[in-house]
């Protein structure tokens, strides 16, 4: 057996016999090389509740390159890219060390839902939200948590969701967009889809909502 | 096919500091302790940073080779620093020596203090299946296929491999326990494989008679006789190449085989280097120069990691300068195996580990005992008398026979 696969048969029954942790980690397909990891999210953080899986690419070199990891589910997180699910961390990158394992890069990740670090942003709108206004960011975050992760219902935009119009209301609230804004713009007569794209990248939440005039917005509109 | 994931899952049984109960406490941490951070097994050639931290030379050679720190601590380190750790080597060979007959002793005298303490129909189940299978940890083969009358009180150390895959396995588990198989204290004990039953060599992983298994390993591998399960082999130039090197042919008018207690090989800049000065420099240590210049760098790079790591060892645990080629090649062949079609035998390894994988993922492996003392169980008290980790290891045996049925 080569040290790359001994090496990986280790770490799958450390991760087997760490009852703690509460880190798992499964095949995908028929390589040893391929896995997904999952953790639940932080208690006290906006996933807290939620069940978040991770794609585990081992390479050729392990453990002398770094794992090469990506979330699978939606994560609402300034280091975590919305769409893909890219993650910047350092650890996965130039601060990769050959001691680090399967398991401790799972851990650091679940720590990375504790701590974003908006100054080194995978997802810049992301990370905009976030400092711009915490509270609206982590309604966001909770509410991904809950549709994407299982996790328990958000306060606010979870009521939305038994409403008639619930799949309208959860574009908005995926978002992170209060749908009065929505329909203000949507009322001159631009498209739903539209307006939600452009104020998102607008950042038009929490305090910035002030600083954006009408006019800029709707500029933004006709462009697009 | 489950059962044949079973056999894998045995087979690459990888031994690791768990495989000692957390009491009596020290040992668990003595085998963690002579482990390298970087591969996990026993120290190979241990080597010591400027901060103190020990790796296998090979291991950490590798790791400076991306980024000069200390792997652990991230202290600035570079491959001048590395000093031979002959403490550390002498440790880990006695080690070697001692470690699958202290593992047996810990496991007997666990079953010994547990015994007494179960209820009585817990106790008839636990006689048949719970020793086996530790037992199967400790000797380092499968004895639930030797099947003891269920509630005779059979002794466990009675039972004797009889199958080649037991005796494989037996060799396989100690992959880094080399010296075990030719001057193990244990050799007396009856977990040892008949004489013409197939064992796994440690060194080159090819399948040889047990008779001849320390002739082969002193010959320095040579290809065991014929038998069914030979794989073809690939006969690229590549190949032909390499095969003319090993064979000790070497290059026309080119100096003497390098003896295995030579002085390192000091690190090239190949950037200055011209193709000719590149091949010379491969071929003064009998290696092939075909693939491109590319190629070469990285042959050359990696010969002479392998070669200084090796040199890192006492002289008796050193390789033969063709083994270290063989390791050469086999880590070309992995490398371009992805990209190149030596995809037969890739895929077949693959699958195989896919269901060695599948058993590990789905099941908790057997072998883990979990971390429990023994007296931590109130003696003569029946409700503890089950402890939820003797029950555990039950059904996961349960477990394992309905897959093999299936
Ligand atoms: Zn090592
Ligand atoms: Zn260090
Ligand atoms: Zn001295």
């Amino acid at each position: 057996m080569d040290a790359r696969l001994r090496r990986v048969n280790k770490e799958i029954a450390d991760c087997k016999n760490d009852k703690t942790s509460k880190i798992t980690l499964e095949l995908v397909d028929e390589s040893p090389f391929h896995l997904k990891g999952a953790f639940p999210g932080p208690e006290g953080t906006p996933y807290e509740g939620g069940h978040f899986e991770v794609d585990i690419r081992i390479p050729d070199s392990y453990p002398f390159q770094p794992l090469k990891m990506k979330f699978i589910t939606k994560v609402y997180h300034p280091n975590i890219s919305s769409a893909s699910g890219a993650i910047c961390l350092d650890i996965l990158k130039d601060a990769w060390s050959p001691v680090l394992t399967l398991k401790s890069t799972l851990i650091s990740l679940q720590s990375l839902l504790c701590s974003p670090e908006p100054n080194d942003p995978q997802d810049a709108e992301v990370a905009k939200h976030y400092m711009t206004s915490r509270s609206s960011f982590e309604e966001t975050a909770r509410y991904w948590t809950h549709i994407y992760a299982g996790g328990p219902e958000a306060k606010a935009a979870g009521k939305a969701r038994d409403t008639p119009v619930g799949a309208v209301r959860d574009e908005i609230a995926i978002a992170g967009l209060e749908k009065a804004h929505v329909d203000q713009f949507e009322a001159l007569g631009f498209e739903r889809t539209k307006v939600i794209d452009v104020l998102r990248r607008l950042n038009y939440r929490g305090a910035n909502v002030a600083k954006i005039t009408e006019d800029r917005v709707v500029e933004e509109l006709l462009k697009s | 096919m489950l059962a044949d994931s079973l056999t894998q899952l045995l087979l690459s049984d990888v031994p690791d500091p768990t495989d000692f109960p957390k009491s009596p406490p020290g040992l668990r941490e003595l085998d963690s302790s002579l482990r390298c951070n970087i591969c996990g097994d026993l120290f190979d050639g241990p080597v010591t940073l400027a901060c103190g931290h020990c790796f296998c030379s090979l291991c950490v050679r590798n790791a400076l080779a991306e980024k000069a720190e200390c792997p652990i601590c991230r202290k600035q380190a570079s491959e001048t620093q590395l000093r031979v750790n002959l403490a550390i080597e002498t440790c880990v060979a006695a080690w070697k020596l001692a470690r699958t007959h202290i593992l047996r002793l810990t496991k007997e005298e666990e079953e010994r203090l547990t015994r007494p303490k179960r209820k009585a129909s817990d106790f008839e189940r636990i006689v048949i299946e719970s020793p086996m299978k530790k037992r199967k940890r400790a000797g380092g083969y499968d004895e639930r296929n030797s099947s003891p009358t269920p509630g005779s009180s059979k002794s466990p150390s009675k039972i004797r491999p009889k199958s080649p895959v037991k005796a494989k396995r037996v060799v396989s588990q100690q992959d880094d326990d080399v010296i075990e198989i030719s001057s193990s204290p244990v050799s007396n004990a009856p977990d040892i494989p008949s004489a013409a039953d197939l064992v796994t060599c440690p060194v080159c992983e090819k399948e040889v008679p047990f008779a001849l298994i320390n002739k082969h390993i002193d010959q320095r591998c040579p290809p065991p006789p014929p038998s069914d399960n030979d794989a073809s082999t690939s006969k690229d130039a590549q190949q032909t190449a390499w095969s003319k090197l090993m064979a000790g042919g070497g290059g026309k008018g080119r100096p003497k085989e390098r003896g295995i207690d030579e002085e390192p090989i000091p690190k090239a800049s190949y950037h200055t280097l011209k193709d000719k000065q590149l091949r010379e420099l491969l071929l003064d240590h009998h290696l092939p120069v075909s693939g491109d210049r590319s190629t070469w760098i990285t042959r050359h790079q990696r010969w002479v990691m392998l070669w200084n790591a090796n040199l890192d060892k006492s002289p008796n645990l050193r390789k033969s300068a063709n083994d270290l080629r063989s390791e050469l090649k086999k880590w070309e062949a992995e490398k371009t195996g992805k990209k190149k079609t030596v995809v037969d035998d890739v895929a077949g390894y693959e699958k195989r580990n896919k269901a060695h994988f599948q058993a590990l993922t789905e099941a908790a492996r057997p072998r883990k005992v979990p971390d429990k003392s023994p007296s931590a169980v109130a003696p003569g008290s029946p409700d503890v008398a089950s402890p939820l980790a003797t029950p555990r290891d039950i059904i996961l045996v349960d477990e394992v026979e309905e897959v093999q049925i299936g």
